[in-house]
């Protein structure tokens, strides 16, 4: 099973409010039943911006947060012609905006769901769903016939 | 010496033994320097093992460098996952989904 995960929930990781635990459940458990995890690479900038929101002084520049989003094992797909054709069509056709349609596209890619938080992509997109959600299906995953050694 | 991309470089033999003392592995590494640099690593393994990963339809080489670089990942994860826990960011007034959903909708 795969999952595409939003920016919303990538930066629940870095942030100490309601649902972050969830958001490391998620990461943890999917390492345990191999579940590849996704992500546009629009959430390098989207998570980003997040954090230098939140730095305070004693976080320095925040580059060891950078970092550890790079370190996730998260792989993080860019857009090629085909892709980023389909999100424009998505955007014009759904009526939001060209990054929420980026993330949409990349979970039809997948044909994965969308792990999101936002309420406007969890309302408009049916193979959106929440932290919650995603956690009851990664429970429902049979546990790897291999395990490494 | 100087090292080319086929040279081997250095060489190191490394060898350890579980709790039990039954399995026994040995890697021996070949670094070869050049511009992708990459290290032959051979492992010795007990003879059921190799049988095992054969069976799979792998071929034991290219199941181990399989395994080494989705163990790698994942230890990079779990200790990424592990510091974020610890280091965590004070949330502002609003959650981190309506903050990225004002960016999305003012850029």
């Amino acid at each position: 099973m795969n999952l595409v995960l939003d920016s919303s929930v990538i930066a629940k990781l870095f942030i100490d409010e309601k649902g972050s635990d969830k958001a490391t459940e998620l990461l943890e458990k999917s390492s345990t039943k191999d579940i590849a995890l996704i992500a546009s690479n629009l959430a390098f900038y989207e998570v980003g911006n997040t954090i230098l929101k939140h730095l305070r002084e004693k976080d320095k520049d925040g580059t060891e947060y950078m970092n550890q989003l790079f370190f996730l094992n998260i792989e993080y797909n860019s857009l090629d012609k085909t892709l980023a054709g389909e999100a424009i069509r998505i955007a014009k056709t759904n009526d939001i905006t060209y990054y929420d349609a980026v993330h949409i596209i990349v979970s039809q890619r997948h044909e994965s769901a969308l792990v999101t938080e936002d309420k406007e992509l969890l309302k408009k997109f049916k193979n959106a769903i929440s932290m919650k959600d995603a956690l009851e299906r990664i429970e429902k995953e049979p546990k790897p016939l291999i395990t490494t050694i | 010496m100087s090292c080319s991309t086929r040279t081997i470089c250095h060489s190191e033999i490394i060898r350890s033994r579980d709790n039990s003392g039954k399995v026994y592995i040995a890697a021996s590494i070949d670094v070869h320097k050049g511009v992708n640099m990459s290290v032959t690593i051979s492992v010795r393994v007990d003879d059921e093992v190799k049988k095992k990963i054969e069976e799979l339809g792998y071929t034991p080489s290219e199941y181990i460098k399989k395994i080494l670089i989705q163990e790698l990942k994942k230890e990079h994860s779990r200790r990424a996952v592990a510091w974020l826990k610890a280091h965590r960011l004070p949330s502002g007034e609003k959650s981190v989904e309506e903050e990225i959903r004002e960016d999305r909708d003012s850029r």
